[in-house]
């Protein structure tokens, strides 16, 4: 009787196929914390640096600007002076 | 070991755990999605098949009793699972297994689990103390009860049904 209770369950407790799949949708993995703290470290190495190339920039251009303004006056100074000197040549003549 | 593989070896064997036990086809694949879910995030603490097998075994059991218990509280006692001994006719095999179904569903949560567990995956009674966590006494004694109850409340039908 107990063998046929057993295998009467065993034939009724039988595995059943589920009616859709069960796979899980999977959320996608939060990023890690080290992850965000790598991508701000970047941002706060690059950034000065960033900064320091593109004063360096302007510093190089501000100082070619005033090369070229000193050079300009030194030509006109010179031209002025040669002026003057014809001049005074002319008057002493 | 590859998520979308285990689900397909063991997606029969978590969701006729928790049908077996619930007897609600929808709830039961909603439970088995859980407990897949849950694999996905502890697959890296299991270290063999055999490992996750134990595993999904143990979770599905716990749950099934969880997810019982809050049934019962919002709900009451379930009608649904209690067998309908008037109407069993026990000479069908087939429907008779349905009946055996629904007596199984109405043993207490403990037994019930040990009989599916026996019987649905063909366990040794020491395989199943470690599953539930256990003394193999208990499981013993819980399956034995267990089928004595089945065994009358069979015969007790088809005494009825005689008349």
């Amino acid at each position: 009787m107990n063998d046929d209770l057993e295998s009467e369950l065993r034939n009724a407790l039988r595995r059943k196929q589920p009616s859709r799949d069960l796979m899980p949708a999977i959320p996608r993995p939060a990023r890690n914390w080290w992850k965000l703290a790598a991508a701000a470290a970047a941002v706060a190495v690059v950034a000065p640096i960033g900064g320091g190339v593109y004063r360096a920039h302007e510093q190089r251009k501000a100082k070619d600007q005033l090369v070229f303004a000193l050079r300009l006056t030194a030509v006109k100074l010179q031209r002025t002076r040669a002026q003057m000197q014809t001049i005074q040549m002319e008057k002493f003549q | 070991m590859d998520l979308e593989q285990l689900v397909r070896e063991h997606q029969q064997m978590v969701f006729s755990l928790a049908y077996h036990f619930l007897r609600d086809r929808a709830r039961a694949e909603d439970l088995a999605q859980d407990v897949f879910l849950l694999l996905h995030q502890k697959l890296h603490e299991l270290e063999s098949p055999g490992h996750v097998k134990f595993w999904l075994r143990r979770v599905t059991a716990h749950r099934c009793i969880d997810e019982s218990r809050r049934r019962k509280l919002r709900n009451g006692p379930d009608l649904e699972s209690l067998p309908e001994q008037g109407a069993m006719a026990p000479d069908d095999d087939f429907l008779r297994a349905g009946a055996l179904r629904k007596l199984v569903a109405s043993l207490p949560e403990e037994a019930r689990l040990v009989v599916i567990l026996r019987y649905q995956e063909d366990l040794e009674p020491m395989e199943i103390a470690e599953i539930l966590n256990i003394p193999l006494g208990t499981v013993k004694s819980r399956l034995h009860r267990a089928l004595a109850v089945l065994r009358w409340r069979l015969e007790h039908t088809k005494h009825k049904v005689a008349q």
